[in-house]
Order: structure tokens, then C-alpha cells, then sequence
């Protein structure tokens, strides 16, 4: 793509450039897309003091802007994009994250995406902690902050410009980035958001090494489809030089101190634990399939004896060696990528390119849930839904959710315009996915995603609508992340009690559950989802990325009371927090910060509809066997929780008994799981905040007391 | 001789698993276990023997992607 092509300016604006003071720029920048306009807006001391930063400030700035009324292609719903105060910091690994929310296509609540690249920093650094756009565009715009002249800009692209995500970065970096592409990044979707639900965000940054323009995603949710809505192209931030100093921090010496020290202990331990460094994510393919929980066939099975072909050993022979961190200077580095690969399918089809990933959950999704075990087909979905701007998780789990249907006879090959949608079937998977990006054929139905799928699959195809309901692998409208949870409880509960729908990062418990056995009864369970969910808010308040708490561990781990919070890291991150923003903080005292905001945004879904017991709700596929075929391929384990935790006889039942005995009974305790899990937060049986717990948390503004008043 | 994360022990005829990384001074709650290469669930820890030669590799878990 030249980059001598038209770009026509329709507004701008001068601003004055100012100093991050201790973490903060101290304002945010709003875009009104009808009025062509810009406002710069103070960050107030409320905001600091209980919202903190990152997706804080976000749910703040979306809950001031849009109405119980607004849905997710409302003039007024909002794109918030915003760092934390601790994103930004080059010595401390995994500090380059921005945090994304918008009023969810897929969910019609809010949701929150979390993903790397270097824009939230950059535009923190460019003078504004958090961005929020609102309305929408006549026609496709591109915004420009240009943290050097302190300038807004917004223009129209060239319109020969395409809409894949890897040639709208590629441009921008080239055309803005003449001294230095690494100063730039860009924010972009693809050709396949405005055509889908889950469309999906890119985020840029520069592979110095590789001169290569890289992307990372904001998956979850279909905030792409907002941004596609909106008509914005992009979104470029320019930035000044990156430096420990830019942030300001209050402490420096510490900083460094903390910085240096958990950056030398993770290239010490991650060569002999995970090696993420050097294969990312994939060493979780194996070790899942192991212990039966990675998902095969749309979660009816956790096992496959092919999975090693998906495994780290084969991605290990294709990831490019070198340096990978989506953030500056960290230590983790885990973002791997494909070059030149050649492309099997679609427009490009024979071209060599450069691809991003693929992490665990794309290869499970777009890999063994659809029956599917070849690497290079992973690579090759991950390519096109990146480029296209798709989640790959959505896609995946949409997908397998079809081919079930269409393997139970419940849609037809009429309905799928042609396709064999057969499990294992590669071919109509990428075929798939590109329909999603054309708009057209059986691709726009399974673009709608699991939800929409079920009503669609039922009102027109008279499909049976129940049994959908227990396989559809969805809740609260989003598809679910890649692990098997039926013999976890308290993953269960990791998946449905999550605010935005079941994504694991929140609560990941599977193996202190399920293998290790460390929380048997029900408040152990709650404790660890009360926990869990808290800390892991915490990053995203900060513009962190979790990974280098628990991903890779001190070898003396072991040796603590706690092994499975990660002491260490805990008290290295509260005095992180101190030493950059000058406000002291322990650990009892972070859990406390993400409490005021995880519980806003559990009343902020209350106010778009959601937020109650019932929206807590997963499919019976997530807790156990829903056909003949699932029980009988594990029957010995089921008959033995029959006969051991139920002291019924299973010789004496046929297998339809059986499933309803352990349905009853696994049910009943999801339900247990929940008054528990309310319990612990604070909540009412009906899963709301209670109004003490409210004021406590000092987040009683007259609006939020109007709106759990009725619910109390 | 066995190998316990990178650490080279004698073989002990007839040890089980479990012991063996006891005695590497590798055992931790929230460990899995592989045995050349492969994971091995929780429940054979105690009964699978180590044949000499075995490679034995532990990581903490308790982290997903």
C-alpha cells in the first residue's frame, strides 16, 4: 500500500502538552464523532481515589454516558480505551496494557477487554489517562493524537485504504512513523466487524527487531463491532520517546529496585516452568488435554488423542525465535508469531505473512473444539480473524456450536447454504470466517453468535430450543473460553458468576479445584472467588497484564503459607503501586481498590437490565454430560460420583436416570455455589450489591442508591 | 540414575513417584507431574513406580492463558 494517498482533514485541534504527574496525565480526551469535536476533560479526585485507572476510569466515563435504555449501537454507548496509572513502565514486565469497554453487541451489558500493544500507554503519555468516543461518524474517520505537537486530528483514510487490520496498521505506522514507527500506535478492527457480533479490536506496536508492524486483540465482546459501527478506521496516537521517567513515578529508586528484580527472576524460572518466553501459551494445549479439559467438539469432551499435533512441540518448529514482548522490556514476552507463512485460503491465498500468534485459547477454539488438530490451520484462522477483526474465541466457539446443530440434524445443509458442517471439517471453518468478512452466506447467522444462534435456530428452523440451551456454550450472551469446567465447581463458578460473561480472567481454578482438591467445601470455593476475581481486577485498574504474577513463580513459592496467591508478587506489586503513584498500598488494601470498582460494575450491568441471580446462569454443558454419548465416554467416573456422593446404586438405573440423578445434583450445587459466592461479596440472595456494602465502599452516589434500592 | 527437574538422583527400585520428588526436594500442593514427557494425573502419584532412566518433570499450576 503506497503511502502517498489522500487523507482529507475534517477537524483538529491544539492542545497543550503536559507532564504525567506520579502515573496520571490528569485528563481524558472525549471525541464526539456527529459534532467532528474534541473536549479535554479533568480526571477528578473521585475518580483517582476509587476508580484508579484503566477499566476504573472507563466504567466511570461509560456510566455517565450512556441510559438504562442504551443499546450496544446507540448513538450514546461509548468505546472507552484507557492504560493505568502503572501502564507505561518499561522495567516492570507486563505494563503495557490497555483496557477496553463498551456496551457489549453480544451481551447488551458492559463488557471489559484487556489486551497489549502499545496504545494506552502512548496516549496516556500523549497527555490523556483514558479516551472515550461517542456517537458515530457520516463516514469512516480515522483520529489522530499526536503526542509530539499536541494536536487532534480527525480525517477521512484514503479511500483505496483497505479494511484488514495488518494493512491499516502497516499504513498508519509507515505514513506517521517516518522517524520512528515504534513511536506510533494504532487502534483498528477489520472487514468482518461490521458484518459480525464479535468483532474485534487490534492494537499495534512496532517489532523493532523484525521491522514489523505487530497486533494484539481485544476480543472479547464485539466491541469491533461498536468501533465498525461508529465508522472509525482507526484510532493513531504518536507519542513522545518511552523512558522509566516519562511516568513519573514517586519512588524511582524503588521502582527500579522492584522492576529489576522481577524481571531477572522471571528470565531465571520461565526457561524451567512454562517457557513463555519461547511458546507462549501452548504449553497449556497438552497439559489440558492430559486432564481432560481441553475442549473438543464443542466441550462435549476434554480429551483427543491428536491433540499433540496442536501442541507446543509443533508451534515451538514454527514461532519465529526472538524477542516478543507485546510491552517494552518484558520479561514474560509471550507474544509469538508465525513469518512467512504462506496463506492457504482466501483473498490472499499463496501470499507469505507475518502472523500474531496463536495463543492457547485461539488454538483450542479454532482447533480442537471444532474437532479440528492441525497447527498450521490454527495459524492460518488466526490470521484471518485478526485481520478481519474477529475474536477468535467467539468465532471458534460459534462455530463448534453450529456443527454440533448440524451433526444433531437440527440445521441442514439448506440452512448452511451448502456447507458439510461437520466437525473436523477445516475447510468450512476458514470458509466460515471468510463469509463473515464478506458478509455474506451462512457466515452472518454464526456471526451473530451462540445467542442469537439459539433464536435463530429455533424461530426459523423450529430447532429444539431446550436442548440448544444446554449445549450452547454461552452465558450472559458471550462465549465461553477454552476450558472444560464440568468437574470443576468452583470454575463453574469462575465462568458464571464473572461480570461480562465466562472468560477466564477472572477466576482460572480449575486445577486448585478440581486436581488439587485446596477448596472442598462451598465457603472455600467462595473465598477463592471472592479473592481471585479481586486481584485479577486489580491489574486491569493499573494497565497490567496478569501474567507475570502467577504465570511464572519464585522457585521458593512452595515454601509460603498461600503458594497459590503468589505472596511475593502481591507485596512487589502494592509497593509498585506506592512507589509510582506515591500512594501507599498493601495488599489487603488492592483488594479493597478492586472491590469499589468490580462491584460498580456489577451494579453498572443492573442498570443496563442484567446484574442478577438469573444472569449468573451457565449451560448445563459447562456442569456436566448433556447426551448419551458425553456419559458413556466417561461412565466410569460418573457411576462412581453416583454411587460415592449420591449412595445411589447406578447398576440398577438406565443411562437417562443416571443423567438426571447427576444433573439434579450438580445443579443444586451451582445454586449452593452461588448463595455462597453472594454471600462472601456482600451481595443479596438475588446476587446485588447490598447497600451497606455499597456505602462501605464509598461508591453510594445518589444514582447507584436510586438504582439498588429497588433491589435491596 | 533418574532425572527430577534437570536433577540427576539414583534410581531406588520399587519408589513410587510421589517419593521420588519428595526426595528431589520438588514436591509442592500445587504441582503436576510429567514422566517422560507425558502428564500423569494425581491419583497414580502414589502408585506409579520409577523405571531407571525416567525423566520426571514437575511445574506449578496454577495459572491458565
Amino acid at each position: 500500500m503506497s503511502n502517498s494517498l489522500t487523507n482529507q482533514i475534517i477537524a483538529s485541534h491544539n492542545y497543550e502538552l503536559n507532564r504525567v504527574h506520579h502515573g496520571y496525565s490528569n485528563r481524558t480526551l472525549k471525541v464526539d464523532l456527529k459534532r467532528k469535536a474534541f473536549e479535554i476533560k479533568p480526571v477528578t479526585d473521585i475518580m483517582k481515589d476509587r476508580f484508579i485507572g484503566g477499566k476504573g476510569f472507563d466504567l466511570y466515563l461509560l456510566w455517565h454516558a450512556v441510559n438504562r435504555n442504551t443499546k450496544w449501537d446507540s448513538p450514546e454507548n461509548e468505546i472507552c480505551i484507557a492504560a493505568g496509572p502503572l501502564g507505561g513502565t518499561p522495567i516492570c514486565p507486563g505494563s503495557g496494557k490497555s483496557i477496553v469497554t463498551a456496551i457489549s453487541p453480544l451481551t447488551g451489558n458492559v463488557i471489559d477487554s484487556n489486551v497489549g500493544g502499545y496504545f494506552g500507554p502512548y496516549h496516556k503519555f500523549a497527555g490523556f489517562d483514558a479516551l472515550e468516543i461517542q456517537e458515530k461518524a457520516d463516514k469512516e474517520v480515522v483520529i489522530i493524537i499526536d503526542g509530539l505537537m499536541g494536536t487532534l486530528t480527525m480525517e477521512y483514510p484514503p479511500q483505496e485504504l483497505s479494511n484488514e487490520a495488518y494493512e491499516i496498521t502497516g499504513y498508519y505506522h509507515r505514513k506517521l512513523g517516518k522517524e520512528s514507527q515504534r513511536d506510533i500506535s494504532v487502534v483498528c478492527s477489520g472487514t468482518a466487524a461490521k458484518h459480525t457480533f464479535f468483532g474485534c479490536l487490534n492494537f499495534s506496536w512496532y517489532d523493532t527487531a523484525r521491522k514489523e508492524v505487530r497486533i494484539k486483540q481485544a476480543g472479547r465482546g464485539g466491541i469491533g463491532t461498536v468501533f465498525s459501527d461508529k465508522k472509525i478506521k482507526a484510532i493513531v496516537v504518536k507519542s513522545p520517546k518511552v523512558s522509566i521517567g516519562l511516568n513519573d513515578p514517586a519512588d524511582s529508586e524503588v521502582l527500579l529496585r522492584i522492576g529489576r528484580a522481577h524481571s531477572s527472576e522471571i528470565r531465571e524460572v520461565d526457561p524451567n516452568q512454562n517457557e513463555m518466553s519461547t511458546i507462549g501459551t501452548t504449553h497449556l494445549v497438552t497439559i489440558m488435554d492430559d486432564y481432560d479439559l481441553l475442549p473438543i467438539n464443542n466441550f462435549k469432551f476434554g480429551r483427543h488423542k491428536d491433540a499433540w499435533k496442536m501442541g507446543s512441540e509443533e508451534y515451538r518448529k514454527r514461532f519465529n525465535p526472538g524477542f516478543d514482548g507485546c510491552w517494552m522490556g518484558c520479561a514474560v514476552a509471550c507474544a509469538h508469531c508465525v513469518k512467512d507463512f504462506a496463506l492457504m485460503t482466501g483473498p490472499k491465498k499463496g501470499e507469505k505473512v507475518l502472523v500474531d500468534g496463536p495463543e492457547y485459547e485461539t488454538i483450542s477454539s479454532c482447533g480442537s473444539n471444532c474437532g479440528i488438530f492441525d497447527a498450521d490451520h490454527v495459524i492460518e484462522a488466526n490470521y484471518w480473524c485478526d485481520t478481519y477483526g474477529l475474536d477468535t474465541i467467539s468465532v471458534g466457539t460459534s462455530i463448534a456450536f453450529a456443527m454440533e446443530c448440524y451433526e444433531k440434524g437440527l440445521i441442514t445443509k439448506e440452512h448452511t447454504k451448502g456447507l458439510e458442517l461437520n466437525f473436523r471439517n477445516k475447510d468450512a471453518f476458514l470458509e466460515l470466517i471468510h463469509q463473515m468478512a464478506e458478509g455474506e452466506g451462512f457466515g452472518i447467522i454464526v456471526g451473530k453468535g451462540v445467542r442469537k444462534m439459539k433464536e435463530i435456530f429455533h424461530k426459523e428452523y423450529g430447532a429444539d430450543r431446550d436442548f440448544m440451551n444446554d449445549i450452547g456454550m454461552e452465558a450472559k450472551g458471550l462465549e465461553f473460553s477454552q476450558y472444560i469446567s464440568k468437574e470443576s465447581l468452583a470454575q463453574q463458578g469462575g465462568y458464571g458468576l464473572a461480570l461480562k460473561g465466562p472468560q477466564h480472567d477472572e477466576a482460572w481454578l480449575i486445577f486448585l479445584d478440581m486436581v488439587q482438591n485446596y477448596m472442598p467445601d462451598f465457603e472455600e470455593k467462595a473465598e477463592a472467588l471472592h479473592w481471585f476475581p479481586m486481584f485479577r481486577t486489580w491489574f486491569s485498574l493499573c494497565g497490567l497484564c496478569k501474567l507475570p504474577w502467577n504465570d511464572v513463580q519464585p522457585a521458593d513459592n512452595k515454601d509460603t503459607p498461600e503458594p497459590a496467591k503468589v505472596m511475593k508478587h502481591v507485596k512487589w506489586y502494592s509497593q509498585y503501586f506506592g512507589a509510582t503513584t506515591g500512594r501507599p498500598i498493601d495488599p489487603d488494601g488492592m483488594i479493597k481498590m478492586s472491590e469499589v470498582v468490580y462491584n460498580f460494575q456489577r451494579i453498572f450491568g443492573l442498570k443496563m437490565g442484567y446484574g442478577t441471580r438469573a444472569d449468573d446462569h451457565i449451560p448445563y454443558r459447562a456442569m456436566g454430560p448433556v447426551t448419551e454419548e458425553e456419559y458413556l465416554s466417561r461412565q466410569e467416573r460418573y457411576d462412581n460420583q453416583l454411587k460415592e456422593l449420591l449412595d445411589v446404586n447406578p447398576a440398577t438405573m438406565s443411562t437417562t436416570q443416571k443423567m438426571k440423578t447427576l444433573r439434579r445434583y450438580r445443579e443444586e450445587r451451582y445454586e449452593k455455589l452461588k448463595d455462597a459466592v453472594y454471600k462472601r461479596r456482600g451481595w443479596t440472595k438475588e446476587g446485588i450489591p447490598r447497600l451497606e456494602k455499597v456505602k462501605e465502599l464509598g461508591i453510594d452516589f445518589p444514582d447507584v442508591v436510586e438504582l439498588i434500592n429497588k433491589y435491596q | 540414575m533418574i532425572i527430577v527437574d534437570g536433577k540427576k538422583l539414583d534410581w531406588i527400585r520399587g519408589e513410587e513417584i510421589e517419593m521420588t520428588i519428595k526426595r528431589a526436594e520438588s514436591y509442592h500442593p500445587f504441582m503436576i507431574i510429567s514422566l517422560n514427557g507425558k502428564w500423569i494425573r494425581k491419583e497414580e502419584w502414589g502408585r506409579k513406580k520409577v523405571r531407571n532412566g525416567d525423566e520426571i518433570r514437575t511445574l506449578l499450576m496454577i495459572a491458565g492463558g
